[in-house]
């Protein structure tokens, strides 16, 4: 009987694995107004002059060393405008973090947790924590700069979107591969290997769109699950079908994996990765870091990262130091220069509730990122997302082990993006 | 053909490794009753115990992997003497949830110590692989296969050839007559949370490879993709858990490279666990499991 409930409760958990795929401020105003009208909310004190914004980041798990990076790009802009007196030069900075563990779950318990003590969120890490939170801010009139590149959800009132999409980052590379030479529409065969989810949609979309602009095709799909570690299969279909560009839809964990099985196969196509598909630890796994090398183009916002005549890139070395700009240290920066932007709308307009943020969102019509990306149009019912990629490529050092170099800068397709992308 | 016999060289690297990480559930399912969920927290200690010994002690890659499944061995013989041992009889589901909780507790622990970047053990596998004729195999692989097989050996033999062994059979038999017989229950349990730590361990140093991805956050989760492949087998037979994992890996693989996209979405991943559903709809045991017979 032990035996059997054994088996059955096994059975349960097994099948709750396989069905496992791997929190907005109220607005209840207040008091009475600050030196300059503004009146306290939760979230900002105009007596004390501080503005906490939050964060909801995957501080823990799976991808807990890129979410940090992130806080730390964050900071370094956040810092800066607090050394030169806050936002509207007299309200400092103080952020709120909640860890996520990349968990959409979490991400709605941290939410709630830290909505009544910040004025908006300056991140939040992971699409479907995201998509979680949207009704939930929706609702509490909160609002956030989400990491976050699905252009499903660009138009949502609650969202400042400030990356290119997955798709626009497809879009680009392969354009910009056919039109330096290196991958010519005329010979190529396209091809995806992308997650089992919407952003391997993403990924398809973007590559289906671009390869139909150049009078071509993708020729074979295959897909895989986030956990899996054996790409033998689909490595060998993507073999089989010929294919010399491939869009790659996974994250740094499963890079290894699927450049073990390629390079098992002697597979050597052209790669075009977003680059969380990179981690810095790839630099000591030299066979990894070969093919990386030979094989992978990175898309991602940025610029030339050792450029510090961008200022973007010149303000975060001067914050990170000696260590190399990653662009997950640009990622984190571009949210915060969003949230300040917005703060300072809100602050121009009078009121820093969560109502009066929305309002400030809708009043903004462009975002720029100090050299660090394309702008964005902030209209009221059709938002376009940067149109620019910037492309790189892995050339680790011993004095810069990330080693993502820019090949190509803010490249912009010439065949043109739909505005849903 | 040989892009079948490419897939079937995938299936079975994979199967080696989800029986690799099944063998330890079952040796504790089998010695105690209690399915240990802890086991994910052995495959990520065995993949940073490795990485310590052969990048931090810049020991030999075999001493290192050593170190890791005897250092595992002790801290799993720990735990269940320290708590788990005190719940172990006292209903199914107790010592389930207990487990579950390390399983929760104890990675975050490593990770705080080794940071959350991918670490590369020192393993001397790399990337590297030959042509056997036409298919291609990493030499990673091989050593997946090797020893999985030797493990699975070794423990049959241990388990029939050795004084513990055989008191580990007689208590999973039926306890109370082997205390009766002197079989000390503790001596029992313990062994085989060891076992299960360094089952744990091994599958975790080769998660922990190049091809694998290094020592990184996530581990754990891994160990949890072999719960089908363990009622698939037989929850308390080791062979049926080395035999589940190649079913559930070849099905797997083939399935991938096969199962067209109208089937729907994500259809390929689906299919290990409609063969586990059928086959429990014939031998609701699994396929070594052993069937109790109650007399009247």
């Amino acid at each position: 009987m032990k035996r059997r409930l054994l088996t059955s409760g096994a059975a349960a958990l097994a099948f709750a694995v396989a069905l496992t795929g791997c929190a907005a401020q109220s607005t209840d105003s207040s008091s009475e107004g600050g030196a300059d009208g503004l009146a306290a909310v939760p979230g900002f004190d105009p007596d004390q002059g501080t503005i906490k914004v939050g964060n909801i980041l995957a501080l823990s798990g799976p991808i807990a060393a890129g979410a940090k990076e992130q806080l730390v790009g964050q900071n370094a802009w956040f810092d800066k405008v607090n050394s030169q007196g806050g936002v509207a030069g007299k309200y400092k900075i103080e952020l709120v973090t909640a860890d996520n563990q990349y968990n959409a779950q979490l991400a709605v318990q941290a939410y709630e947790k830290i909505r009544g003590d910040v004025v908006m969120l300056s991140g939040i890490l992971g699409t479907p924590s995201v998509k979680a939170l949207v009704p939930l801010m929706m609702r509490n009139d909160g609002n956030a700069v989400p990491s976050n590149q699905d252009a499903n959800i660009k138009d949502e009132p609650s969202l400042v979107p400030i990356f290119g999409s997955y798709q626009t980052n497809v879009v680009n590379a392969v354009s910009y591969l056919n039109s330096s030479g290196r991958a010519k529409a005329d010979s190529a065969k396209y091809c995806a290997l992308v997650m089992e989810n919407d952003w391997g949609d993403a990924v398809v979309e973007g590559m289906e769109y671009i390869t139909d602009k150049l009078g071509s095709k993708v020729t074979e799909v295959q897909r895989f699950n986030p956990t899996d570690t054996q790409f033998t299969a689909q490595m060998q279909a993507l073999k089989s079908a010929q294919c010399s560009v491939v869009a790659f839809g996974g994250a740094e964990g499963n890079t290894p994996s699927m450049v073990a099985a390629a390079s098992q196969l002697n597979f050597n196509p052209t790669w075009v990765s977003e680059f969380i598909a990179h981690n810095i630890g790839f630099a000591d796994m030299p066979e990894v870091a070969k093919y990386l090398q030979s094989n992978f183009v990175f898309t991602g916002p940025g610029n030339d990262l050792e450029d510090t005549s961008v200022e973007g890139i010149k303000n975060l070395k001067d914050s990170i130091g000696d260590k190399p700009v990653t662009l997950q240290y640009v990622y984190g920066y571009m949210q915060a220069v969003t949230t300040t932007t917005i703060l300072e709308k809100a602050i121009e307009m009078g009121d820093l509730s969560g109502k009066g943020i929305r309002e400030a969102i809708a009043s903004t019509d462009t975002l720029t990122f100090q050299g660090l990306n394309g702008e964005v149009k902030l209209g009221a019912d059709n938002r376009i997302l940067p149109r620019t990629t910037t492309l790189y490529q892995f050339k680790p050092s011993a004095e810069n082990k990330y080693g993502l170099k820019a090949a190509e800068v803010q490249y912009n397709a010439p065949e043109g993006l739909p505005d849903k992308f | 053909m040989t892009e079948q016999l490419q897939v079937l060289v995938g299936g079975i690297t994979l199967g080696c490794l989800y029986g690799l990480l099944a063998l330890g559930f079952v040796v504790v399912a089998r010695s105690t009753g209690v399915l240990n969920l802890t086991q994910g927290a052995f495959v990520v200690m065995g993949a940073y115990f490795t990485y310590a010994a052969s990048r931090t002690l810049n020991l030999p890659f075999p001493i290192a992997v050593l170190l890791a499944v005897l250092a595992t061995a002790g801290i799993a013989v720990l735990l269940e003497a320290l708590i788990v041992h005190r719940i172990a009889n006292s209903n199914l589901f107790t010592p389930i949830l207990v487990t579950f909780g390390l399983l929760i507790l104890i990675p975050p622990i490593f990770y705080g110590i080794w940071g959350t970047k991918p670490l590369a053990i020192a393993d001397p596998w790399g990337l590297a692989h030959f042509q056997l004729g036409p298919v291609s195999v990493n030499h990673r692989d091989i050593a997946v296969v090797v020893v999985t097989a030797v493990l699975l050996v070794a423990l049959a033999l241990f388990l029939r050839r050795t004084r513990l062994g055989l008191a580990m059979q007689a208590t999973a038999v039926d306890a109370e007559a082997a205390l009766a017989q002197g079989i000390s229950d503790r001596l029992v349990h313990r062994l085989s949370w060891a076992l299960a730590g360094s089952f744990g361990a091994v599958a975790g140093m080769f998660l922990a490879t190049a091809a694998g991805g290094g020592a990184r956050p996530g581990l754990e989760l891994y160990a949890l993709l072999a719960l089908p492949v363990i009622i698939l087998g037989g929850i308390e037979s080791p062979l049926g858990a080395v035999i589940g994992g190649l079913v559930m890996g070849i099905v797997q693989q083939f399935a991938v490279a096969t199962v067209p996209e109208s089937f729907g979405k994500g259809f390929s991943e689906v299919v290990p666990y409609i063969v586990m559903i059928t086959i429990l709809l014939v031998r609701p045991e699994g396929l070594f499991g052993t069937r109790k017979v109650r007399r009247a």
